[in-house]
């Protein structure tokens, strides 16, 4: 499934569904316990060869795994099997969508500041569009994670979004 | 006035427009406001007051505009109370003036003039007392009000853009330019906000150099550094409010609603340079057409090439006149007189002296120390009333005065810095005597005003002061990367002005001295405000309207202050100006909805089988925020309750489906998670095995009950929870809240993972053939002999899902947790085994048959007790909730207890809400009831009660239903009406 947002014709590119797990410490302070690579800074994401996010710190405590690939299975099972953490599986949880238009960034700022969000952290679990959403991106591609079931108003708002700040006037208009 | 070759002008373009004004045809150029177009064609009669209905014309050449305000296209999606001032003319718009009937020449209302009085201040509260006022209430209705208010919108939805920056500037004058650039320079990230199309302020017609280059040459170079330095320049964008350190700017493109863009802006340093209004002087009539500010006069010219008239008078208090008067003479204009109240002693400047001399040499009057008293003229000015006043700056004595003939009086009584935005969230107003106006001090560190919102007028002052609040912007947010912007500047003398409010007159001409156009407030009225004891000035606004309307009080706040000072005969500091309110500029409600209208109003959650409800006949509802199917058409009726019925009979003869995905779910995992789950629910987890549910209820820390539930134990040390749907947030919130607190310390983690699973939930006699069925063969020996309450892993074409046998309608049932990915596949293969889909009524009523909650009954009012769980309360132990459930008052006789009501006769229906009283004691309800339903099994209305303890089991009462007319005698039976000894479920 894939969106297009019409009145900007940007590409709103939903993922497959793939099998996810949130991991969530135990114990805290967790980082002195943990492995290399784990993305330990406040919003710190891990990514893979192809440019995806595969290792989220969207919480103090907490890691999400939206595409559980073999090497972050195996930092997150170790950390499990030391005690440090608690995998939950969470499969289908967030429908990710990824948008490598960067008029993305201006029909976001509806609903938030993403520059200045995503200025000191590279990801954020915050609401957008009234929808709990995670969001990340890395070199204008975004990667905008949707809880599931709010996926089919995120589409709606985001698509008003688009239009009313295409329309002659708004804000591409009044701006010089 | 009227020419017929284009005009010149710095926002014109050469191109020919036209627009039809009360339905004639107005030619107009490209750039032209509405009054410019009109003062060109050689209108001035735009509008009527709205209490007086005096003629008015044009005013200002701002958004401040009183007068000329117009309403927009025609039918019932018409736009009012537009200022003329601000709209855009563009092909074919379509304008008419407001507060006439049957037309502006001749509106029969302004017949009301000559009831004199009639509507001085508070007139509402002392006449139209006999008969009664509703007497006199629809001819009052009809008149009062600006415009006529749309029937319908046509309005294109508002964008909203969210914007962070290290400084925002608000207002692209000198000043506001000048801090901007020295913020840009020093390396911030600069946002500029001017309300006007085009930046430059004033200086589109003070005669200006700064940096030694004409004012708009330079304006023009400015504004292209800017942009080069990625400064966002934001046009046509007001600053309308603010607060917790947000700005609120509001973009209306061409000066019309629609379209419009509202900003959320959070700016590290806010500048204000928002400018100043000028300010009127009250004389007698001072609200006929051709009666103008003077700055007005300068713009019309400057920027659209409108001479506003021929013969001119310019009034006013300070230095400012002289030089307007010079360029306006230069333009073409016919300078009758300038008209200065001041005495010769208060005019220093030798430049301005200079320039007097100049204007008195080429034949124009100029009189220190005078007044202009009254304007003449009928349908407009005619001509000027002037008297030498004894002392300058009050009105005082009069000598005998003098007629001057002209058609256009052009005032200034000073001007009022543009304060609204430095008066909320801290800041406080003072008056400063050099300026005549009050000024915002008090500042909190993040915010400064600049410039002519300061006070500051003479431009080489402006400009060092904001260079350096820009620079100060810039290095409080650490840039200073560059040197900041310096320029200098020379251009209009400062003002020195010397306050001056209002000119002598009778008693009997204060009620022509206006001090508000917009709601026609006049001296005499804040006479009688201060005579009849509303003296404070929010009183006296409140009693007069002094201040209200579009303008919200920018150009009679202060006037009207001062006039307040005179008569009460204090300085203008003890009476002070009156709270300004957000929005500083009208807004409409469409830009402050944004995009939450219509559909969007609120979200709406979906399951995964959403689409199939809908493609099936499923008629939806909310319930929380999620959408849930009611009923489907299908399922043999039109009708809900047909449809109802005919589901639950089914459910109870065959078998049913219902879609439970929206059923909260939270898993807790950890060491500890047993223990810390038999503290927050009152039901123990800790005895339950691995591969059992139980049902859960939790308190909240007063001992009412919160939610029930499933509790599902899937490994030693990890569980699972379902939540009632509208519970779900409150759960995950209450679990997480004890578990940060007073479980912080121990190895327990949570999870929402309502929206991994979906649920699906199965009952009726057919409905373990039905799961049997569409599981693969390895799963079902396991699943055939599951227990009541416990669960096993299945699977369904080889993926992975949960069986648990629970039921929540007493008959066999089973709910089966699987992967949202494959809930549709799962749905389907069950109804093609015959599970027939059910929706939310027929839940209710097989819920309402076996006596179990239907949430009616958890209001946060009620205790286990009233809910008959004290089964669960035989604990020992400690637990949420189990401190206050000793109370006495919670073992009272009046404490409610759940029971079950039926009607006496078997047929009549009773709903919920109704109250239920005694037959002897009709006035005080011993309870009330709380769910009801028809049941189709035992074909009587059955219901659901909170009924007083005292209350015995077969007493008869009256359920009674004031709102819907109805009483229905009700006995009080046992909650469980179907099914008491629970063989179905256990079958």
């Amino acid at each position: 499934m894939s969106a297009v947002v019409p009145a900007r014709g940007v590409l709103l590119e939903a993922m497959p569904t793939e099998t996810s797990f949130e991991v969530v410490a135990v114990q805290l302070p967790l980082v002195a316990q943990l492995s290399d690579g784990w993305p330990t800074r406040a919003g710190e994401v891990r990514w893979d060869a192809m440019g995806r996010p595969v290792m989220l710190h969207i919480g103090i405590d907490r890691w999400l795994l939206p595409t559980a690939n073999a090497e972050v299975m195996d930092l997150a099972r170790c950390a499990v099997t030391a005690g440090s953490c608690v995998m939950f599986e969470v499969t289908g949880k967030w429908q990710v969508f990824r948008c490598q238009d960067r008029s993305i960034a201006r029909i976001l700022s509806s609903s938030i500041d993403i520059d200045a969000i995503l200025e000191q952290s590279e990801c954020a679990r915050l609401v957008v569009f009234d929808c709990p959403a995670i969001i990340t991106r890395r070199t204008h591609v975004h990667w905008i994670l949707i809880q599931r079931s709010y996926c089919a108003s995120f589409h709606t708002a985001i698509t008003s979004a688009a239009a009313a700040g295409s329309a002659p006037g708004g804000p591409s208009g009044a701006s010089r | 006035m009227r020419s017929s070759s284009p005009r010149c002008g710095l926002r014109l373009r050469d191109q020919p427009l036209s627009f039809s004004f009360d339905g004639v045809e107005v030619p107009a150029q490209a750039g032209d406001t509405v009054s410019s177009a009109l003062l060109a064609h050689g209108i001035r009669l735009i509008g009527r007051s709205v209490k007086a209905r005096r003629r008015r014309g044009v005013l200002t050449a701002g958004p401040e505009e009183p007068n000329a305000l117009v309403t927009v296209g025609m039918g019932p999606a018409l736009i009012p109370n537009v200022p003329a001032t601000q709209l855009q003319v563009r092909n074919g718009l379509a304008v008419r003036s407001q507060n006439r009937w049957p037309c502006l020449r001749w509106d029969l209302a302004s017949l009301l003039q000559a009831g004199g009085g009639l509507f001085s201040a508070g007139f509402y509260y002392k006449t139209f007392m006999w008969p009664s006022w509703r007497s006199y209430e629809p001819m009052i209705r009809s008149l009062a009000g600006l415009g006529s208010a749309p029937q319908a919108c046509s309005l294109a939805g508002a964008s909203l853009e969210h914007l962070s920056c290290d400084v925002l500037v608000a207002g692209g004058g000198p000043a506001g330019l000048i801090a901007a650039l020295s913020a840009a320079r020093s390396g911030a990230r600069v946002v500029l906000c001017e309300r006007e199309p085009a930046l430059g302020g004033e200086l589109e017609f003070e005669s200006a150099l700064i940096e030694e280059q004409p004012a708009m040459a330079w304006v023009d170079a400015t504004q292209t550094e800017l942009e080069a330095r990625g400064v966002r320049v934001l046009l046509e964008t007001a600053i309308v409010g603010g607060s917790n350190g947000q700005v609120i700017a509001h973009a209306e493109p061409g000066g019309l609603p629609g379209n419009n863009t509202l900003y959320r802006i959070r700016p590290t340093q806010l500048i204000i340079a928002t400018g100043a209004v000028e300010r009127p002087i009250a004389f007698i009539d001072n609200d006929r057409p051709g009666v103008m500010l003077l700055g007005a006069a300068e713009r019309y010219l400057a920027r659209y090439g409108v001479q506003v008239g021929r013969r001119i008078v310019i009034f006013g208090n300070h230095n400012r006149l002289y030089p307007a008067a010079m360029r306006l003479r230069a333009a073409g204009l016919d300078i009758r007189a300038v008209i200065d109240t001041r005495t010769p002693a208060q005019l220093h400047d030798s430049f301005v002296a200079g320039l007097r001399e100049a204007l008195i040499r080429s034949g124009v009057a100029c009189l220190l120390g005078h007044v202009v008293t009254a304007a003449k003229g009928r349908a407009a000015v005619s001509g000027a009333q002037i008297a030498a006043c004894c002392e300058a700056g009050r009105a005082s004595i009069l000598s005998a005065s003098r007629h001057v003939a002209c058609d256009t009086i052009l005032m200034s009584g000073g001007w009022t810095p543009a304060t609204h935005a430095m008066l909320q969230e801290g800041g406080s107003a003072q008056y400063l005597d050099e300026v005549g106006a009050f000024i915002a001090v008090e500042q909190p560190p993040w915010r400064v005003a600049v410039g002519a919102a300061n006070g500051t007028f003479e431009l080489a002052a402006l400009c060092r002061q904001a260079g350096a609040a820009g620079l100060r912007a810039a290095r409080s947010v650490g840039k200073a990367d560059c040197a900041p912007a310096e320029a200098s500047g020379r251009g209009d003398p400062q003002p020195d002005v010397v306050a001056m409010w209002r000119a002598a007159a009778s008693r009997a001409d204060e009620k022509r001295q206006f001090v508000d156009w917009q709601n026609d407030v006049t001296v005499a009225d804040l006479r009688t405000a201060v005579e009849e004891g509303f003296c404070d000035i929010e009183h006296a606004k409140r009693y007069t309207a002094l201040g209200f309307g579009t303008d919200q009080g920018r150009l009679a706040g202060v006037l009207g202050a001062g006039i307040l000072a005179e008569l009460r005969e204090q300085p203008i500091e003890q009476v002070g100006v009156s709270r300004l309110r957000q929005p500083y500029h009208p807004v409409t409600m469409l830009s402050l909805a944004g995009l939450r209208i219509g559909n969007a109003l609120r979200v709406e959650r979906r399951t995964p089988l959403h689409d199939w409800h809908a493609a099936h006949g499923a008629v939806l509802e909310a319930s929380g925020l999620w959408s849930r199917p009611r009923y489907y058409r299908t399922s043999g009726g039109a009708q809900v309750a047909q449809a109802a019925h005919e589901e639950a009979r089914r459910v109870r003869t065959h078998g049913g489906i219902v879609d439970a995905s929206t059923l909260g779910k939270i898993e807790i995992a950890g060491p500890d998670s047993a223990a810390f789950l038999d503290y927050v629910c009152l039901t123990r987890a800790g005895t339950l095995k691995v591969g059992r549910s139980r049902y859960a209820v939790s308190l909240r820390e007063d001992g009412m009950v919160q939610d029930d539930g499933l509790l599902l134990r899937l490994a030693p040390d990890h569980f699972r929870m379902t939540t009632s749907t509208s519970h779900a947030e409150l759960m995950l919130s209450h679990l997480e809240y004890w578990r940060a607190s007073e479980w912080a310390a121990r190895a327990v983690t949570i999870t929402d993972v309502t929206d991994a699973w979906s649920t699906i939930a199965l009952a009726g006699p057919r409905s373990r053939e039905a799961v049997l069925g569409v599981l693969e063969d390895r799963s079902r020996a396991a699943v055939s002999v599951l227990q009541h309450m416990q669960w096993t892993a299945g699977l369904f074409r080889a993926l992975p899902l949960l069986v648990l046998r629970a039921t929540y309608s007493g008959e066999l049932g089973y709910e089966i947790h699987c992967p949202c990915s494959i809930a549709l596949q799962v749905w389907e293969a069950l109804v093609a085994c015959g599970m027939a889909p059910y929706g939310l009524e027929a839940l209710d009523i097989l819920r309402l048959e076996k006596g179990y909650l239907t949430h009616s009954e958890m209001t946060g009012q009620t205790t286990p007790y009233d809910l008959g769980m004290h089964r669960f309360l035989q604990r020992s132990d400690d637990f949420v909730g189990r401190a206050l459930l000793d109370r006495p008052a919670f073992h009272e006789p009046a404490r409610p207890r759940l029971t079950g009501l039926r009607a006496l006769d078997g047929q009549s229906a009773f709903l919920a809400g109704a109250q239920l009283v005694t037959i002897r004691d009709r006035s005080h309800p011993c309870g009330y009831v709380t769910s009801t339903a028809f049941s189709p099994v035992l074909g009587e209305w059955i219901g659901l009660a909170l009924v007083a303890r005292s209350i015995g089991l077969g007493e008869s009462l009256i359920a009674s239903d004031p709102l819907r007319s109805s009483e229905t005698p009700v006995r009080v039976s046992s909650p469980v009406h179907f099914d008491p000894s629970g063989e179905r479920m256990r079958t």
